[in-house]
């Protein structure tokens, strides 16, 4: 891919960890603003509350109350360029998934209720 | 060979799939109330079925994305999510259908009322997503499914007539109870063309990594597999309306329609159909709970996958226990399995352009599918079908309201 279109290409779209687990979608993207160069890529965000605040700041406020409950450290979770190690359907990024920020949800839910039923593990 | 076996497979799948609780509910009432004349309505939709079936597999083939992920890829999150929560909103009110299809069943064999069962059934259903492999799983419920060939034999064993069956392929309108037919004839397209049948299909041909060499595969695993399908649910319009009609019973509950398989099998008849609809619901109920819960993991990019433990996808497997609880809690009410059924089919054909038409954008948009893009012709079809029957659902729904109190 030559062009990269950020819109078309990176936001929304599927992000995978280095072993090509599903880390969640690119849910924001900051730009940083320069005096007398364009305005540069600084970080790409996989982050729920920030998608929702796409759809209205009061929607974004509830969402993050709501992720509040399972969201340790390490949030909103941000990743720059040097960190992507394919780009094609997917975005591959040189993280751990099982380890990360984005996994909170899955390991809150793990750990209260899904690992606690039997046959759950 | 693998392929071979894979084609087979995915008819095989698709005739399970396909006959649920909605085309039984909508085509046993088309019958009894109105014999061949709704015929027109299971061509019409098993046609676009076959066009979007098709469609998703080459565009999962083509482009490597599931549909619900190209979606907000291609829409974004904001236009993206609300008629995604619709669609599974509608998706939870027919998984309660098909748990009610199962109880009812239930309630036909025990005599003990179907509210009863709801909670007995969800969990059965639940702990086999849970416990089991879902390969196993799909393939077993797939194959009896088979079951429902009955109702393709019970047609000729009653002797259907060609020529009038011909004859009601195409639509008319008759000249009384006009509302009830217009509700039954989008109850039984929505019934027909369910979203969750080519958003899972999708799902499917990433799981199994179909390539390009699937495409022609692929077509007619779409076109046989659904064409089958649709086969089973006019049979059993021609079942209902030569076995019932004459005898003028209406089909307002699964009672009645229970003994329409009785002329062509004598006592047997009845414990055909019970299976017939507690096997098919059972698939189907199976099939849906699996695909909302692929369709919410790939919206919001979690892990997903048939094979994985609960504990290594918490959040999907999360997913289809909470669907599965709300349709069961949806089923303990006691609202009339029957008319619940109706409705969500009715429902499921107005919804059905926010699916369907963004799909099509999805099609025709060559970043995604190079070469492969739609032919105006499929286009066309999908257009006319889809925009007809919702419009027409927004027609009946009111007036089958109204008319109900």
């Amino acid at each position: 891919m030559s062009d990269i279109d950020l819109v078309r290409d990176i936001l929304d779209t599927q992000v995978l960890d280095r072993a090509k687990r599903p880390l969640g979608k690119v849910d924001g993207i900051g730009l940083e603003l320069r005096d007398g160069a364009p305005p540069r890529v600084a970080y790409l965000e996989i982050e729920g509350p920030t998608a929702w605040a796409r759809l209205g700041a009061r929607c974004g406020r509830w969402a993050a109350k709501l992720a509040s409950r399972w969201q340790r450290e390490g949030h909103p979770y941000r990743f720059g360029w040097s960190q992507v190690l394919d780009l094609d359907v997917d975005i591959e990024i040189d993280a751990d998934a099982e380890h990360s920020p984005p996994f909170d949800f899955e390991r809150w839910l793990r750990e209260r209720f899904v690992g606690r039923l039997p046959g759950g593990r | 060979m693998k392929k071979l076996l894979g084609i087979s497979l995915g008819i095989v799948t698709s005739i399970g799939g396909f006959l649920d609780v909605g085309s039984i509910a909508t085509s046993a009432q088309a019958g009894a109330a109105f014999g061949y004349a709704l015929l027109w309505a299971v061509f019409r939709g098993t046609l676009c079925v076959i066009f979007l079936v098709e469609m998703s597999g080459r565009f999962s083939i083509v482009s490597g994305h599931t549909i619900t992920d190209a979606m907000r890829k291609r829409f974004g999150f904001a236009a993206f999510i609300i008629p995604f929560a619709a669609t599974q909103l509608v998706n939870l009110l027919v998984l309660a259908s098909e748990i009610g299809g199962i109880c009812v069943a239930l309630q036909l064999l025990t005599g003990i009322g179907f509210q009863v069962w709801a909670i007995p059934v969800a969990g059965a259903l639940w702990l086999l997503l849970w416990v089991a492999t879902f390969d196993v799983v799909e393939e077993g419920t797939a194959l009896l499914g088979l079951v429902t060939l009955c109702f393709l034999v019970a047609a000729f064993v009653l002797g259907v007539q060609p020529k009038e069956l011909a004859a009601a392929l195409v639509p008319s309108l008759p000249t009384q109870e006009r509302a009830h037919y217009l509700y039954l004839a989008v109850s039984i397209i929505g019934a027909t063309i369910a979203p969750y049948l080519f958003l899972f299909y999708s799902s499917g041909a990433i799981e199994d990594h179909w390539d390009k060499s699937y495409i022609t595969a692929n077509r007619w695993i779409a076109t046989i597999g659904m064409s089958f399908g649709g086969l089973i649910s006019m049979a059993v319009i021609v079942v209902a309306a030569l076995a019932l009609k004459p005898a003028g019973i209406r089909v307002e509950d699964y009672e009645q329609a229970a003994l329409m398989l009785v002329p062509a099998f004598g006592g047997w008849g009845f414990y055909l159909f019970v299976a017939s609809l507690a096997i098919a619901c059972f698939g189907a109920a199976l099939e849906l709970s699996l695909a909302s819960a692929y369709s919410v993991s790939q919206a919001f990019g979690w892990n997903w996958g048939e094979n994985l433990r609960p504990r290594q996808a918490a959040r999907f497997s999360s997913a289809y226990t909470i669907f599965i609880a709300l349709a069961a809690l949806i089923v303990a009410t006691g609202l009339n399995p029957m008319k619940l059924t109706l409705f969500s089919m009715a429902i499921t054909a107005v919804i059905l352009p926010l699916t369907a038409m963004p799909f099509l954008v999805l099609m025709n948009d060559p970043h995604y599918m190079r070469e492969h893009v739609n032919s105006r012709f499929s286009n066309y079809v999908v257009i006319f079908i889809v925009l007809l029957s919702a419009l027409m659902a927004l027609v009946a729904i009111p007036l089958e309201i109204v008319a109900s109190k």
